[in-house]
């Protein structure tokens, strides 16, 4: 058993790690060129065996973190939510008559569901979160994920407890949104992974201010979802173009739990698509 | 197996670093990327085989994370640096801190232009990435490692057994 192991070592370490760097390049190799369905199997495994302790351990860490703070902000805010319920509740009763008004209003038929995040990627760039939320909880791909604050992003993939949501700043994401006030449509996309971009036609009356909400169009994310504000008018490449960036309702690294909702991707734009 | 444990522990630092402290002492959205520090540190000093595992391990975890289309991007992309940074391990070469540092941001440019590559990103693209990413972030990460190529580094042993 000895000689075996010692076999092995200075097999591997032959040609200063060369046969390890081929075999496990084209270990990477063959993972990337793989089809889709073997990356899903591939992704799974590893997120529900040797991944799980990473992520207990992350998450004890950075829970400790946050618990002396929000300890304080739970105090100050369950003082000023007592004062903020006797409102609401006359706020409650007109808010159906507000909606209606709106001409935005929320069509959001399905129920959503909790979720934790769990995980954050841990590259630089931050383009996605894992929850505590999969398949067992009904969820399935391209479900939109947000919490009261704004949208997050999409459900992009999903195991049995545990789903992947693809965020609004992954540069392969990209939404369709609305101005509230002019009603101009625009694409919100990101290219570095920080600062969001929405791209109007130069027309459009666009102000620094003015809010963004989804515009329903692609057919993943209902009409009306809140996205974010307008921070600022940049120079576009093109001249029939208006550049400007976008402040997000919802901070991507400042999630903690999100709301999922239980959406599937339109029938005609699935049909479209198929 | 006592060996894996140290690495093991290693990285798991590494990756509470990159996942918790990273944001915290992040300067106008650029942070260090402890994850790469930890490759190049684990390659320089016990050499291309470690180099190698551990950068196919890490970068494999952050495809996990990222992208299902361009899962194994990331873990060849790191594997390559771990193979390139471990050919100059100080078993072979005596290097000073300005080297060790150099080196470091070899990795970082190489990791990110690999990735570039791999992944079929536009030659627009990489360049904005490298503008507006690559290089304060390659900067940053160049000033942390070298206090901890000064500090931490000799405490390391030299061999883990």
């Amino acid at each position: 058993m000895g000689s075996f192991f010692r076999l092995l070592s200075s097999l591997f370490s032959f040609g200063r790690g060369l046969f390890a760097f081929l075999l496990f390049f084209g270990l990477s190799y063959g993972i990337l060129h793989s089809s889709l369905k073997e990356k899903m199997w591939v992704a799974e495994v590893a997120v529900s065996t040797f991944l799980y302790p990473a992520q207990l351990v992350v998450n004890q860490v950075t829970t400790w973190n946050r618990l002396e703070t929000e300890n304080k902000v739970l105090k100050s805010a369950n003082a000023r939510l007592r004062i903020d319920n006797d409102l609401l509740r006359q706020q409650f009763l007109r808010s159906d008559r507000m909606h209606e008004m709106d001409g935005i209003g929320l069509e959001f038929g399905d129920s959503a569901i909790l979720a934790e995040v769990v995980a954050k990627n841990p590259g630089r760039m931050l383009v996605s979160l894992l929850i505590s939320a999969g398949e067992s909880q009904s969820l399935s791909r391209s479900m939109p994920v947000y919490t009261a604050n704004g949208l997050v992003g999409k459900v992009s993939k999903v195991f049995k407890n545990h789903s992947v949501v693809q965020l609004l700043t992954d540069p392969q994401n990209k939404v369709s949104v609305l101005e509230n006030r002019t009603r101009v449509s625009g694409i919100l996309e990101s290219s570095d992974s920080r600062v969001l971009y929405v791209d109007f036609p130069a027309h459009a009356s666009i102000k620094v201010g003015d809010t963004l909400v989804t515009s329903g169009l692609g057919g993943v994310f209902p009409k009306g979802m809140r996205v974010g504000v307008i921070g600022r008018l940049l120079p576009s490449d093109i001249d029939v173009m208006k550049k400007v960036e976008v402040r997000p309702f919802q901070i991507p690294s400042e999630v903690e739990e999100v709301f999922v909702l239980k959406k599937e991707i339109d029938s005609v734009v699935r049909e479209f698509s198929e | 197996m006592i060996k894996a444990f140290w690495f093991l522990l290693f990285y798991v630092v590494a990756f509470v670093a990159q996942t918790v402290l990273a944001p915290m002492i992040e300067v106008f959205g650029i942070s260090p990327d402890f994850i790469l520090f930890f490759i190049v540190f684990v390659a320089l000093r016990y050499g291309a085989l470690v180099g190698v595992f551990w950068g196919f391990f890490a970068g494999f975890t952050e495809d996990i994370y990222s992208d299902i289309h361009w899962l194994g991007a990331a873990a060849l992309t790191k594997t390559v640096v771990g193979f390139i940074v471990g050919q100059f391990e100080e078993k072979f070469m005596n290097l000073g801190l300005v080297t060790k540092v150099a080196l470091l941001g070899v990795a970082f440019f190489l990791n990110d232009a690999v990735y570039g590559i791999t992944t079929g990103m536009s030659r627009e693209l990489v360049t904005k990435i490298f503008l507006t990413k690559s290089l304060p972030e390659g900067l940053y990460t160049l000033v942390l490692g070298a206090f901890a190529f000064h500090f931490l580094y000799p405490r390391l042993p030299r061999h883990v057994s």
